[in-house]
């Protein structure tokens, strides 16, 4: 019989049969090398089965506790210093590209740059001739007209601008207040 | 299994999942002891696995979202564990550590029909355990040491039941080739 095959049904009898088994008795009767393989497995799996459970030293719940602030504190920086990292880096990179494009074709940008305040000044034109023109279809405004339009257009930006901003703060006030509850 | 079964677990993990830092500390107690075993028997010693340990329960708070319910906790930890302890040993990071520098802890739990055996045959199971492959290594632990069945070994460690029923075939031959007669005799003998 294959020395091999016994081996294996004495590492998995699940493998092996009644018939097989027999053989395999009948083999290790008689082969001193496959019944020693026998008596050292039947070992091995001894201390393996008996093998003792082992604890850690007294105090590792609070030793782990003590670890989850220090893991808090240093994911909180990572994640600071990754959002001024690619704030910096979306500045360099706008700059390099702006500075790379004039220095590219100088002429180019500069008349890009006239031809799109030629246009913005047209635009100015005819939004203030709009303007002047609905103020002077309405006599009692006639005089404050174009206050009046100041006026509406500063607060419509001062609305805007404040609105965006208390997004902001309350967004970056409620990320480092999480954090800093979850750290204490 | 050396896990206990705690009525307040699913509490503890509720309130663990809302943030609650204290109740996964209370998680932390009940499992400090078979995380930290299987560490120590996948790592081969005692610094190595109070790190892994350690790390395994952060990593399982840090992912505690996705635990599943529907399976056992401790099995889902071990699970951590045990992954986490295969990556140690991959990238390499202790596996020349000598086990003499780490001294075996006193055992905690031992079933009192089991076979006690002495701390030379410990060392010596522990020595031949550290020689495997990590994912063999692990394998072995979970089913002798945590009863677990081959499919949940597989789901663990991410194998077929066939894979991992190989796997333990190959640490099974290499335990018994590594047990040598010497080892026998003196195991009879104590």
């Amino acid at each position: 019989m294959d020395h091999e095959q016994v081996k294996s049904w004495i590492l998995d009898p699940e493998a092996s049969d009644t018939e097989t088994s027999r053989l395999a008795a009948a083999h290790l009767a008689e082969c001193g090398q496959c019944r020693a393989f026998s008596e050292r497995w039947a070992a091995a799996r001894q201390a393996l089965e008996a093998g003792p459970m082992v604890g850690p030293e007294p105090g590792f719940r609070d030793r782990w506790l003590e670890r989850l602030v220090v893991a808090r504190r240093l994911r909180h920086r990572r994640q600071t210093a990754l959002a001024l990292a690619l704030t910096a880096l979306g500045a360099i990179s706008t700059f390099s590209a702006m500075v790379w494009w004039v220095l590219d074709a100088p002429a180019k940008a500069l008349g890009t740059i006239l031809s799109h305040l030629a246009v913005l000044d047209i635009q100015l034109r005819f939004i203030l001739d709009s303007i002047r023109i609905v103020t002077y279809m309405l006599p009692p405004l006639a005089n404050l007209g174009i206050i009046w339009a100041g006026v509406a257009l500063a607060l419509g930006l001062i609305t805007l601008y404040t609105g965006f901003s208390a997004l902001w703060t309350a967004s970056f006030f409620r990320t480092v207040l999480q954090t800093r509850t979850k750290e204490n | 299994m050396p896990t206990t079964h705690n009525p307040e677990e699913a509490v503890w993990i509720a309130r663990a999942q809302d943030g609650d830092d204290m109740a996964f500390a209370n998680l932390v107690d009940a499992y400090q002891a078979p995380i930290f075993n299987l560490c120590y028997r996948i790592l081969g010693d005692t610094a190595a696995a109070e790190d892994a340990a350690q790390e395994s329960f952060l990593k399982a708070y840090r992912h505690l979202r996705r635990y599943d319910p529907e399976r056992k906790f401790a099995n889902w930890i071990l699970t951590i564990a045990s992954n986490h302890c295969v990556d140690m040993l991959r990238r390499r990071r202790i596996s020349t550590l000598p086990l003499e520098s780490a001294p075996l802890q006193s055992p905690l739990i031992q079933a009192p029909e089991a076979v006690i055996i002495d701390a030379e045959t410990s060392g010596r199971l522990q020595a031949l355990i550290k020689e495997l492959d990590p994912v063999d290594r692990a394998a072995i632990v979970l089913h002798y040491w945590y009863d677990m069945p081959l499919g949940e070994i597989g789901r663990s460690l991410k194998l077929t039941r066939s894979a991992v029923k190989s796997r333990m075939f190959r640490a099974r031959r290499e335990l018994a080739q590594g047990w040598t007669t010497e080892d026998v005799e003196a195991q009879s003998g104590s």
